[in-house]
């Protein structure tokens, strides 16, 4: 039994029949989101008080969220195909965007002062052309990995 | 949604007698190729609802599709 048929089993023993499971599902669902706003937060923040060179450690929580998504996701994608990203509002994706750039702007302003001038303007260039890139792409490439899941899957299954 | 096992069924005999192929069923009942797999391996139990739509395109009764005395 892998860890995460451990985690599985561990929470589905948590609760005593089907109704209650779905519940704690939909919960975890929530809390996951809510997980991710306050933690994109905390990475601005992080990048903002941690002082000069110790800026660029807000890498690490950043890292260990992407790591911790990427797992959920190859677990899902071994059954299910990718999930379609839609139902943000653009309140929603803005915040995203703007506290993107608080994160990239807390951590060029502290490294400003150790780091050449031109390096600093070419990282927040390539930054904001990452987040301009990732805003206008990113449901292209959900839609298609979703498509391609599918048929990956569906190309795994036994004689029809 | 249940994601817990759901034990045996023969959802797979009877798609096969209606000559209808997995696609074919998930088309009919509105869901992917993956649930009907999955009902038929036991991997997924259906919502009441999901499995009264394949009993319908079946043209059996669920105690037949799902019930707990099978062939």
């Amino acid at each position: 039994m892998s860890y995460n048929d451990k985690i599985l089993a561990r929470y589905d023993a948590s609760m005593d029949d089907e109704f209650e499971r779905e519940m704690l599902y939909r919960s975890i669902a929530i809390s996951y989101t809510w997980a991710i706003w306050l933690l994109y937060i905390a990475f601005a923040v992080l990048a903002w008080v941690l002082p000069g060179v110790y800026a660029i450690l807000v890498i690490l929580p950043i890292a260990a969220l992407i790591i911790a998504m990427a797992t959920g996701d190859s677990w899902l994608r071994k059954r299910a195909p990718y999930p379609r990203l839609n139902g943000y509002s653009k309140l929603e994706q803005c915040l995203m965007v703007l506290i993107s750039l608080a994160v990239i702007a807390g951590v060029i302003w502290n490294l400003s002062s150790i780091m050449d001038r031109d390096f600093s303007i070419g990282g927040a260039i390539g930054a904001l052309a990452g987040i301009a890139a990732s805003a206008f792409i990113l449901k292209y490439l959900t839609t298609h990995q979703r498509r391609k899941d599918r048929e990956r899957l569906d190309a795994q299954l036994d004689e029809d | 949604m249940t994601t817990q096992s759901g034990g045996t069924n023969t959802v797979r005999k009877f798609r096969r007698w209606s000559e209808l192929s997995q696609a074919e069923l998930a088309e009919r009942t509105g869901v992917s190729r993956q649930t009907i797999a999955n009902i038929e391996k036991g991997n997924y139990s259906p919502s009441v609802y999901l499995a009264l739509s394949i009993c319908k395109v079946l043209d059996r009764t669920v105690e037949e599709v799902f019930g707990e005395e099978q062939d």
